[in-house]
């Protein structure tokens, strides 16, 4: 894996939004992205995880070249993306494809099937005008929209929630993609489908090795999309965690990242009963702007002086790297089960 | 105001125990252009008082639809035609308009699914609440008021004296929904609906939400009914289960019977689709095919194109609800002769 030069690399990126001002105030920035390292690799499954607020949406437009870093640098291939001649920007473009959430929002409602699949093809010279009907059908059934003939001639709203994400996958590996970007793609979607939609991404990864880059803040379906992948946890535009997914859930470090775990509700009475550790505070009830030191601080259950004034960086930590103070003191975690040492360590 | 009399259990169902709402071969059909689409189909069901009962079903399958009944909220072009909805011994669809309007909040009241719709925009909080009970009880003093308001905030653990001042704008998504549950408290009724109230919401507040209506729940004793699609969230927080699959309940019991021991197939296949953060992966199975169309006239089990264990009875009679243990109930043929279990 080390030797291949990642798909993209983000070094250092920050990215600032500026809100909006009246007419004698300062202007101002929010921070949406701070010092993020993140490169990934052709073939792999990146998750990453966060709640809304916690720039995963800006990341993943990052790394699709919509929204342009207000310092750090993105790199495709190899190549700084601002440098790229015409030829490594259309390429860029092609390789990067991304999965929406909303499905009904995503597809023109004016247009048929063939139409939305079939034009990008003409236009990008995959297809000439007359086999591109058998070419969408070729994609079609790559979702396993089947049969095919059925879904031509239909208009989005014809599509259920389920089929509509599947015209949305389709659409983007039509352009045979090095990489998937799906943007919470079944948090719409009912959950007796949301497996299937799930195993159609793991097998276009398994199968035509694209990588794919799964944002959600649903952890449940984030342990099934990568579970031979990494996931990286996000907090306040910053990444907190990363790993080997599964090595992550199973021995989570940072307290944010345990309290997620702690927040997700389990499909079994007799586990989700069980008494769990104190929940946290809730975003909205901590002060809206950027705390100094560790981002998280006014919201952890182990918050000590140190958290307040210094700025944990992201560290090793076993096989994972976490930015924390207090790593090597918390006790050990494991899902929905009181820890013991807990009262101690509580001030 | 006579009408404010907990009126609870004094209905007996033959299983459930007390019983607070008893719902009759209740029929909603949605009037449309090309046909009628029948929303929720010959439906009967027991609320069991003083419990929080889950209602899980994926989308379409008519649990708004059944929840908005009960308070006689269905928009046109849908239309209640056929059935009784009994609160204590009155019959809900019988209520005149004035009745109604002083029964739906005082007895029955909702937390709607999108909290961020459901406040008036141009007014603060302290002002609706006002409003609200002032519509129910006229004579109430500015004083009385403000206390009952600010202590239902507090139990949803708000500020009062900052919510009340404020705007909906003002407030966060999370917020607002818990200003929707200290609203719908407002004339402590002992009924409460809750309609997704936590879609859009992040997982941490979620959870937080729920822990709220829980304690809510543990303090008061009333009764709620929540709909949701997310079978993880009634895991957590219900005593009991109702599925509901196109417009009718095909399986209610206790909240761990359910899980254990689920007799309709179509239970079990929801139970085996949810994505879990323990068990195997493999196990994870979604469930084959599409909703049913309703617009269609039905024959047979509802379920029965979708169902791996469909028999030639299932296609052409379709199967009630009956009584398959100790509290569980299920609308399968395969049941009756206790084969079941897969």
């Amino acid at each position: 894996m080390e030797k291949t030069t990642p798909i993209v690399k983000l070094s250092h990126v920050e990215v600032n939004f500026n809100k909006k001002t009246g007419l004698f105030r300062k202007a101002d920035y929010v921070n949406a992205l701070h010092d993020i390292n993140l490169s990934i690799y052709p073939g792999e499954v990146v998750v990453l995880v966060g709640e809304s607020g916690s720039g995963k949406t800006t990341m993943a437009n990052v790394i699709a070249g919509i929204v342009h870093p207000t310092s750090g640098k993105v790199f495709f291939k190899g190549t700084e993306v601002p440098e790229m001649n015409q030829e490594q920007k259309e390429e860029y473009r092609n390789n990067i494809q991304m999965v929406q959430q909303d499905s009904y929002a995503s597809l023109n409602p004016m247009r048929r099937m063939i139409k939305i699949l079939g034009d990008p093809l003409v236009i990008k010279k995959y297809s000439d005008k007359k086999n591109v009907e058998e070419k969408v059908s070729h994609f079609l059934n790559t979702v396993e929209l089947t049969p095919a003939e059925n879904f031509l001639q239909k208009y989005p709203h014809q599509l259920s929630g389920g089929q509509r994400q599947r015209m949305l996958i389709a659409r983007a590996i039509s352009m045979n993609p090095k990489l998937l970007l799906a943007d919470e793609p079944v948090s719409m979607i009912d959950v007796s489908l949301r497996v299937s939609v799930l195993n159609l991404l793991a097998k276009l990864n398994q199968e035509d090795n694209i990588a794919i880059a799964y944002i959600t803040h649903d952890l449940a379906t984030a342990r099934y999309v990568g579970q031979n992948g990494r996931i990286e946890v996000m907090y306040m535009g910053e990444i907190v965690e990363s790993g080997r997914l599964q090595e992550v859930l199973s021995h989570p470090k940072h307290p944010y990242l345990r309290a997620l775990l702690n927040a997700v509700p389990i499909p079994d009475p007799k586990i989700a009963r069980q008494p769990r550790e104190t929940s946290i505070k809730t975003m909205e009830e901590i002060e809206g702007t950027i705390p100094s030191g560790c981002r998280f601080h006014n919201r952890c259950r182990y918050c000590k002086e140190i958290c307040k004034e210094k700025k944990p960086a992201m560290e090793q930590h076993g096989s994972s790297m976490v930015a924390c103070h207090r790593t090597a003191e918390l006790p050990p975690f494991t899902l929905y089960q009181n820890a013991r040492e807990d009262a101690n360590l509580e001030k | 105001m006579s009408v404010k009399e907990p009126s609870t259990s004094n209905m007996k169902s033959d299983i459930f125990g007390d019983i607070i709402l008893k719902i009759e071969d209740l029929c909603v059909d949605f009037l449309l252009p090309d046909g009628d689409l029948h929303a929720v189909c010959h439906l009967d069901f027991e609320l069991p008082a003083h419990k929080i009962t889950g209602l899980v079903g994926e989308s379409g399958s008519g649990k708004t639809t059944l929840t908005s009944a009960i308070l006689r909220t269905v928009s046109a072009p849908g239309e209640i035609t056929q059935g009784k909805i009994l609160f204590g011994n009155q019959d809900i669809r019988k209520l005149s308009e004035e009745t109604l309007r002083r029964f739906r909040w005082n007895e029955i009241s909702m937390v709607f699914q999108a909290a961020q719709n459901s406040l008036n925009p141009s007014m603060t909080i302290q002002e609706q609440f006002v409003e609200t009970i002032m519509a129910h009880h006229r004579n109430r003093s500015n004083k009385e008021m403000m206390e009952i308001s600010r202590k239902l905030l507090k139990q949803v653990k708000l500020e009062p004296e900052r919510i009340l001042r404020s705007y909906p704008h003002e407030l966060s998504g999370g917020m607002k929904q818990r200003v929707m549950i200290a609203f719908a408290q407002l004339l402590d009724p002992p009924v409460l609906l809750l309609d997704e109230p936590t879609t859009a919401l992040d997982v941490i507040t979620q959870d937080y939400i729920f822990t709220l209506l829980v304690q809510m729940h543990e303090n008061m004793h009333n009764t709620m009914l929540l709909s949701t699609h997310d079978i993880a969230i009634v895991a957590r927080v219900c005593d009991y289960m109702a599925v509901m699959y196109g417009g009718r309940i095909v399986e209610m019991g206790d909240i761990f019977t359910m899980f254990e021991n689920p007799l309709h197939p179509y239970t079990q296949m929801l139970i085996k689709a949810a994505p879990s953060l323990v068990g195997e992966l493999k196990e994870r199975v979604a469930i084959p095919g599409s909703a049913p169309d309703l617009m269609k006239p039905h024959k047979g089990c509802i379920f029965a194109d979708r169902c791996p264990y469909c028999e030639d009875r299932c296609l052409t009679e379709e199967p009630g609800l009956e009584v398959a243990g100790e509290e569980h109930l299920a609308a399968c043929h395969r049941i009756s002769g206790k084969e079941g279990q897969p």
